[in-house]
């Protein structure tokens, strides 16, 4: 019944043309080296030269890893059970986290505020003079140039120990990001509503709100919610240089060597950081979902939100004919949106007592703080900025190359359209946890396991850099073609061969493009982690801040910038040819 | 005839039914195909054309009946049996299939992955002889200086070109078309279906595809089987046959099918079928 034993007759008779007029191809089966090919080449192998270097500096090694096991597991031992007393105690650990949220709230808000109006100059079809677009993308730039940890310790210093200098710095900070994101979202907006609503004489500003706005708005919001998930990441490690919340409870507790009162705040943490990625989730999927196009499934699956939505609606929406726009789930569901941030924002306001006037008038107090780190105090001894600069690259240069390797098997696996059904849960599941377990503290567990210095920082950073990255590959490989893979499984490829070919061969131009972006988010990563003394710049930054040296801080945060700067500029050139 | 023992039958269909939901795609369907036949399959969109068509290759499991084409059972077949199968049965798709961020020539390539082992990446991953052999079929189908480009900068046209020089890498027996033409403009349709034939035609191989071109298949399909709801309501040579008939055939299923069961899509697609026809 099987057919095979060979190839069958049919097409290789003797008439087949294929055998008979194997005449020699004259052109050639190789690639051709194209600029792009030589650029891919030479590239990799600096990169892998880099590598080699940086993997000597570092240390790294299996063995002090597996002889620091041991450690890990005696030091987590140590912090079991977790005991919710003295800083963790239950109330005040509640009052913190709820303190955490309001930060991060209160930043992203802040953010919006500043990065909307950033964005309209930022952006080429908006801008009202090409002067002013450069200036905004110089102030954007900035603002995600500056670590949010130097925001906080700049503003710790100059407004004191508490909640409006986290505020201030998750602000500062992702004004960066959002601003970035929201002018290209408004770039990309289509000239063509903007074209008809100007041909009916409106004027520009009417013009904007007529036809880019609606465009952007779900875009902006969307954004926003995932700036806000960052942010709460974020506003945990903060908490660890005095700028409120419950890292500063983390760290007094580390500070009293009380580890199973930290291993309940860490908890406490996780618990929140989980949450908010699924509110986050749940939101952004409310706010974009309308706008996906639907494949597959006959029937729109309704997510939670818009389940949630449809309650509170009555049944019929017949039109009926009236001025008002009808309450549609769409209006709803904005308003709701709107009505939601808000009253959150308001309520974050009272609670943490913050004044907005104060916002305004503590930007004085600021520039005199900033002002005694002028001029910068680059004399050093040795080159010592230089060398934590470099170890720091290292670092993140190491910590992105390992950890796409690490991610990209566990990628796979946490795509539903690849990999089993059980095997792909289970992935999800395993990358929430270890995406909720914030660096800081992988750097702190890392620097009990193998000591202070650069090893700790790579490992922790490393863990990281796979739990993000193998988030966004697998997102990014559901969203794959599914006419391409059914072609090659009809040419009798195995799995594996199927989604080598038509999965894994396609993704590489933005597997690289999205490892160079991390690169650029690891650099300032393992400078932040440096403080907890993984070595680096950023161990340097610390140590000057805690002797009060302020010009040679100012030196640091300098140089720091511009590698930033230098690496942001680098890899951007690089992302474009690639894409 | 090593490969099947049925006596000269490539495909045999047997009550083959197959629901989605509560939709019945195929309805308790009998066919037997004769080796080295060109079967033409018309019919309305969601007629079950292409749930026929996939079901030759497994591409889709059928919920009753039997399936063996070119002695294998395709239905029982598994892994390594339906992966044979695969190999000598080439399937050209309406949306042509091609991984688009990749070049030309290793769309080619991976057409030889039935007779390979492991997983390949880019195309220095083939043995010289394969990549020989892919720019040879790539020749063929008229796109050797497009060899190394990125499949998605070629136009709808040479995309399926390319789709059938990757059918060739497979050495195929048997050709599936499911709509091969249909995403295509009438002038790159007519020159894909004359070549994709011309090519089937000089290599002896079995070819079954469905199309809304009434004038394209009269002109070198040997059978015309029409399927409606699922059911065969034609069978004819193509010789016994001529347009006005199958015209006939094509406008009374139009005119029959109950306005709640015609979906709005299908409708237009009917209407190119007439009007392609008609000047001639």
């Amino acid at each position: 019944m099987t057919l095979l034993g060979g190839r069958p007759p049919l097409s290789g008779s003797t008439d087949s043309p294929g055998d008979e007029t194997l005449s020699p191809i004259s052109r050639s089966v190789s690639p051709p080296w194209t600029r792009r090919r030589v650029g891919a080449f030479i590239g990799t192998l600096v990169i892998a030269v880099f590598f080699a270097v940086s993997w000597h500096e570092i240390g790294l090694g299996i063995s002090p890893l597996v002889s620091g096991l041991g450690n890990i597991f005696r030091f987590i031992g140590r912090t079991l059970p977790p005991q919710f007393t003295g800083f963790a105690g239950f109330r005040s650990t509640i009052s913190l986290a709820w303190e955490t949220v309001c930060i991060a709230f209160l930043g992203t808000v802040l953010a919006i505020i500043i990065s909307v109006p950033l964005a309209f100059l930022a952006a080429r079809n908006t801008t009202p003079h090409p002067v002013l677009r450069w200036l905004a993308r110089g102030v954007i730039t900035l603002c995600r140039s500056i670590p949010d940890v130097i925001f906080a310790i700049v503003f710790v210093e100059s407004l004191g120990i508490g909640i409006l200098p986290g505020v201030l710095a998750l602000g500062f900070h992702s004004v960066g990001m959002l601003g970035k994101l929201f002018a290209e979202t408004i770039e990309q907006a289509p000239p063509a509503p903007g074209e008809a609503v100007a041909s009916t004489g409106a004027r520009r500003l009417q013009h904007l709100t007529a036809s880019v706005v609606p465009h952007v708005l779900p875009s902006f919001s969307s954004i926003a919610v995932y700036r806000l998930d960052i942010n709460l990441r974020s506003s945990v490690i903060l908490g660890y240089v005095g700028a409120g919340g419950i890292g500063f409870a983390l760290n007094a507790a580390m500070g009293e060597l009380l580890f199973r009162e930290a291993s309940a705040i860490v908890l406490v943490m996780f618990v929140l950081i989980v949450l908010m990625e699924i509110i986050a989730a749940v939101i952004r999927r409310s706010l974009i979902g309308d706008q996906v196009v639907m494949t597959g499934s006959l029937r729109p699956r309704r997510n939670l939100g818009e389940r949630i939505v449809a309650r509170f609606l009555p049944k019929d929406q017949s039109p009926k004919s009236s001025l008002r726009p009808p309450w549609t789930h769409e209006r709803v569901k904005r308003y709701s949106f709107l009505v939601g941030v808000l009253l959150m924002t308001a309520i974050s306001l009272w609670d943490t007592k913050i004044d907005p006037i104060s916002l305004v008038s503590s930007l004085n107090q600021i520039a005199r703080t900033v002002a005694l780190y002028f001029p910068p105090n680059f004399s050093l001894d040795g080159g010592v900025l230089f060398v934590g600069a470099l170890q720091t690259a290292c670092v993140a240069l190491v910590a992105t190359i390992v950890g796409v390797i690490f991610a990209i098997p566990i990628g796979l696996l946490a795509a539903r359209n690849i990999s089993n059904r059980w095997v792909y849960r289970c992935a999800r599941v395993f990358l929430i946890i270890v995406r909720a377990v914030p660096e800081l503290i992988m750097a702190i567990i890392f620097v009990v396991a193998v000591g202070l210095g650069l090893f700790a920082g790579t490992i922790a950073i490393t863990v990281g850099t796979v739990g993000l990255m193998a988030k966004l590959i697998a997102d990014s490989l559901e969203e794959v073609p599914k006419s391409p893979r059914e072609a090659i499984a009809s040419v009798g490829a195995t799995p594996a061969q199927e989604t080598t070919s038509a999965v894994i061969a396609p993704s590489v131009p933005w597997l690289a493009s999205t490892s160079l972006y991390l690169l650029d988010v690891n650099f300032r990563s393992s400078t932040v982690l440096g403080i907890v003394g993984a070595g680096g710049i950023g161990y340097l930054l610390y140590q000057s801040i805690q002797l009060l040296v302020y010009r040679t801080t100012g030196a640091i945060i300098v140089v720091t910038l511009v590698v930033v700067l230098l690496i942001e500029v680098i890899t951007n050139l690089i992302r474009k040819q690639l894409i | 005839m090593s490969v099947n023992q049925s006596g000269g039958t490539a495909v045999h269909i047997k009550g083959l039914t197959k629901s989605f939901g509560s939709t019945t795609a195929l309805d308790n369907l009998d066919l037997d195909v004769p080796v080295g036949q060109m079967l033409v399959v018309l019919g309305l969109s969601g007629s079950g054309k292409s749930t026929l068509l996939r079901s030759l290759n497994g591409l889709v499991p059928p919920s009753a009946g039997q399936v063996e084409v070119l002695g294998c059972d395709v239905v029982a077949a598994r892994g390594k049996e339906l992966r044979e199968l695969r190999h000598h049965v080439g399937f050209i798709f309406q949306q042509f299939g091609l991984v688009g961020r990749v070049t030309v020539l290793e769309n080619v390539l991976s057409g030889a992955l039935g007779r390979i082992r492991f997983p390949r990446f880019g195309v220095l991953a083939y043995p010289k002889r394969l990549r020989l052999e892919a720019m040879e079929n790539l020749e063929r189908v008229g796109l050797g200086e497009k060899a190394f480009q990125r499949a998605d900068t070629l136009s709808g046209g040479q995309q399926q070109r390319v789709a059938i020089a990757r059918t060739l890498m497979q050495r195929p027996v048997m050709v599936l078309a499911d709509e091969p033409v249909a995403s295509l403009d009438p002038e790159s349709s007519a020159s894909v279906m004359n070549l994709l034939l011309r090519i089937c035609q000089e290599d002896h191989l079995t070819v079954i595809s469905s199309l809304h071109q009434v004038e394209l298949a009269l002109g070198w399909a040997d059978r015309m089987v029409g399927l409606r709801d699922g059911k065969i309501v034609l069978d004819t040579p193509a010789s016994e046959t001529n347009q006005a008939t199958l015209m006939e055939i094509y406008r009374r299923g139009v005119g029959e099918v109950e306005p709640a069961s015609m979906t709005v899509n299908s409708a237009p697609k009917v209407l190119v079928a007439p009007g392609l026809v008609g000047p001639a």
